[in-house]
């Protein structure tokens, strides 16, 4: 190592061993031979960077190699001391660490080879092409899951199973469907984006479904039975006395189906209570004469 | 590769590491020594790597099993394909 250390650790002579250690670091970084395994130029590089440290990385060295008592040239090299092999020369030719990989091939080599267009018996081939189609799912369908048929260009059908619960912008991935034409080519994957269609009546809120429902003035009032929308089908809900505009009703088991728990979630139906169109001389009394006798109770 | 055993007296002797740190590193699983009491040379060469990576290059604690698996893997990879080259010229 003929260098001036300073040069080689590419800092001034009169940093300070803070800026030094630093230097060092940063290079040491780049080229240690264990983070560039088998890159002959990065580990004569690392050593003359590693030598050019002994010599100034401490202030005790540093002053003595500054006094001239030592010398770069007479200073001794990296890797003739003690040390041992780097630890990527130990694995190279198959080592106890790496060969812990062994028959993960598929796994390594095959993603490795996938990303470089190259099988894993070694015969280049094209880089695989992937599609992606849109796919319009009902919103039932995408409340409960389904299967969809799609038609791909060349008439190929595919069917599609939608998963329960699944968010509009999904994509599913048919791994290896895409055949190309192109001798040489892997199969690519296919993907279809779900797109749920909104609902006019029901609102997916997590694993619930909204819905509003009008109820009368006088089923409000009074005790009523009334039809009630659901993902599964109209059902017939009893509407308890005296409810509030706003007020809610739960119905179990009849939201988004959970494909872990296999639990469905609620429908929240939300009672929205519509005025009588028509307001007769009689009614108009009856609300007078209530209004009356509320004003004298709370006197 | 040498075949050549060391103790942990005789590792901690040879690479001036303390003997708390070469059993803390084994403890855990950084070093997989064959037998307890054997080190080779795979064994110290990693030993060492990993004190440059915490003393000289300034890896923090947690980031030290993450690239001695990467480290591994290349490795490997490297090997694998060295054989398919071999295989397929």
């Amino acid at each position: 190592m003929a260098a001036n250390p300073y040069e080689t650790l590419g800092v001034d002579p009169s940093a300070d061993q803070e800026k030094i250690k630093s230097a060092y670091r940063k290079l040491a970084k780049k080229f240690h031979p264990d983070l560039n395994p088998g890159n002959k130029k990065a580990e004569s590089r690392f050593k003359d960077i590693a030598s050019a440290y002994d010599l100034v990385g401490n202030a005790d060295d540093r002053a003595k190699f500054d006094r001239g008592k030592v010398e770069a040239e007479a200073a001794k090299q990296y890797g003739s001391r003690t040390r041992g092999p780097f630890y990527s020369e130990t694995q190279a030719g198959g080592g106890r660490y790496s060969n812990q990989f062994e028959g993960m091939d598929d796994d390594i080599l095959s993603s490795l080879f996938e990303q470089m267009g190259r099988p894993k018996d070694g015969r280049f081939q094209r880089a695989p092409e992937n599609k992606l189609f849109q796919m319009n799912v009902d919103f039932k369908d995408s409340i409960l899951g389904g299967e969809q048929e799609i038609e791909f260009p060349g008439g190929k059908k595919f069917l599609v199973k939608i998963p329960a619960g699944v968010e509009s912008g999904t994509k599913l991935r048919f791994k290896g469907k895409n055949e190309s034409h192109m001798p040489g080519a892997f199969p690519g994957d296919i993907y279809v984006q779900l797109n749920v269609k909104p609902s006019s009546i029901f609102k997916k809120i997590g694993k619930d479904v909204e819905v509003e429902l009008s109820v009368s003035f006088s089923d409000a009032i009074l005790e009523a039975e009334v039809q009630v929308p659901t993902v599964d089908g109209a059902i017939i809900m009893k509407i308890p006395a005296k409810v509030t505009s706003n007020q809610k009703l739960r119905l179990k088991g009849k939201g988004v189906l959970d494909n872990v728990t296999k639990m469905r979630g609620d429908q929240i139906t939300i009672l929205k209570i519509k005025m009588p169109e028509n307001v007769d001389d009689e009614f108009r009394k009856a609300v007078e004469d209530w209004t009356k006798r509320q004003t004298k109770e709370s006197l | 590769m040498t075949s050549d055993r060391y103790t942990l007296l005789e590792v901690s002797k040879l690479t001036g590491l303390d003997l708390s740190k070469i059993d803390a590193w084994i403890a855990m699983e950084w070093v997989s020594p064959q037998a307890s009491q054997a080190l080779d040379q795979e064994d110290i060469a990693r030993l060492r790597l990993i004190h440059e990576l915490q003393h000289d290059l300034g890896v923090n604690k947690e980031a030290i099993p993450l690239i001695l698996h990467l480290l591994d893997q290349l490795c490997y990879i490297q090997e694998a394909l060295r054989k398919m080259k071999g295989t397929s010229s």
